[in-house]
């Protein structure tokens, strides 16, 4: 090791970082080199002066300490109550959604209708009027017959799952057509509207506690019609 | 917050000046909270304040960095120096003629006691530059000290 080396590897023998196998050569130079050593002394005691000058003590930082603390604790209260917002916001946007865009609703009331009604794919259906009336409790439907205009009788019924909710499903017929009611609990506020998907005619309306879709795949004068007498019932 | 009273130090010999140190502090502790994601685990969370910290001061432009120059000799003295004195006016002085980055790495590696190691990393310089640096800026406080003293004599 000569003397560039040492002016080189110099700051890290004061910060203590100078490696193992450095350390050795290093002394022994300084042991054999009074320059060096010279240098390494005087530039020793020019860093404890530094030192003595600049860190004799701390400023106290107490009243800084406390104002960040006030800033930090402000800064919390704001996060969480922008988080509230946005989770209300989120709530409002997807109850929101579901109001406005029922398109689920409609689709899986029509599919409903064309495999179970249409086309009599097997399903456990119940046609016994106790049990029926025992399902439509459940729902808080009262009188499932007279939730069809004249002409209508109540053929079977079952529990099903539409747009993710459990539902009562009610099929009439007059003979000659039949029609599915669906209905669901549920509160709100909303006229009959008509609809459609594919071929199916669908009729939607909310009241107070409860939700309905009617489909039938016959006119679409006689799906409203159904769909406001039910509606004035429930 | 127990680096506030040491980044205070640091903070008041980077601006010279004790309310814009104080609101330099502030800064740097809540940018330290804002960003503690940022902070990586196994790494000095000290160092990691100054980082901030000289990041938040230059950062600020020059308007910051000028102020030394404006504030009275005495007020520099009692703001750099915990003990008025003519060996401590000797070396302020001497240190604040020093180029800026060569009186950071001084600070950081002598006043603030870092490793070569931590002061590359607070600066983001390899840690050869950081040690060229010290070399230099140690051998330019001597000269100036050496020249001051021989003025005074």
């Amino acid at each position: 090791m000569n003397c560039k080396d040492i002016g080189e590897l110099a700051p890290l023998y004061f910060s203590g970082e100078l490696e193992e196998d450095r350390k050795v050569p290093f002394h022994t130079h300084l042991a054999e080199c009074r320059s060096c050593a010279q240098q390494m002394e005087q530039q020793a005691a020019m860093d404890a002066r530094l030192r003595k000058a600049l860190c004799a003590g701390l400023p106290d930082a107490g009243t800084l300490e406390r104002s960040v603390s006030r800033q930090i604790a402000r800064e919390r209260a704001g996060q969480w109550m922008l988080a509230g917002v946005a989770a209300a916001l989120l709530i409002a946007a997807a109850l929101g959604y579901r109001a406005l865009r029922p398109e689920k609703l409609y689709r899986d009331a029509a599919l409903d209708h064309l495999q179970e009604v249409v086309e009599h794919q097997p399903r456990h259906w119940r046609s016994d009027r106790g049990e029926i009336e025992a399902l439509a409790a459940r729902y808080d439907v009262a009188d499932v017959a007279a939730l069809a205009p004249a002409g209508y009788r109540l053929e079977h019924a079952k529990m099903c799952g539409i747009d993710g909710q459990p539902a009562l499903h009610l099929v009439y017929t007059n003979g000659a057509q039949e029609v599915s009611v669906f209905v669901r609990q549920g509160g709100g506020s909303e006229p009959v509207r008509a609809h459609s998907v594919g071929s199916e005619h669908l009729a939607r309306f909310r009241t107070a506690r409860h939700e309905a879709v009617v489909v039938t795949a016959g006119s679409s004068g006689e799906c409203l019609q159904f769909a406001r007498v039910a509606a004035a019932v429930l | 917050m127990p680096e506030a009273p040491r980044l205070s130090r640091f903070a008041r010999r980077l601006t010279g000046e004790m309310h814009a140190a104080d609101d330099l502090v502030q800064e740097t502790l809540l940018r330290a909270w804002r960003n503690f994601r940022q902070f990586k685990q196994g790494t000095s969370a000290r160092a990691w304040c100054y980082r901030i910290m000289l990041n938040a001061f230059y950062g600020q432009g020059r308007k910051v960095r000028a102020m030394p120059a404006t504030v009275p000799l005495e007020d520099r003295v009692l703001i750099g120096a915990t003990s008025p004195g003519i060996e401590n006016v000797e070396i302020s002085q001497a240190l604040d003629a020093l180029p800026p980055e060569h009186r950071t790495v001084l600070l950081l590696g002598i006043v603030e006691g870092f490793t070569c190691r931590e002061v590359a990393e607070i600066l983001s310089v390899p840690i050869g530059t950081v040690m060229s640096r010290l070399s230099r800026a140690r051998q330019s406080l001597r000269e100036r000290l050496t020249r001051s003293e021989k003025v005074i004599r």
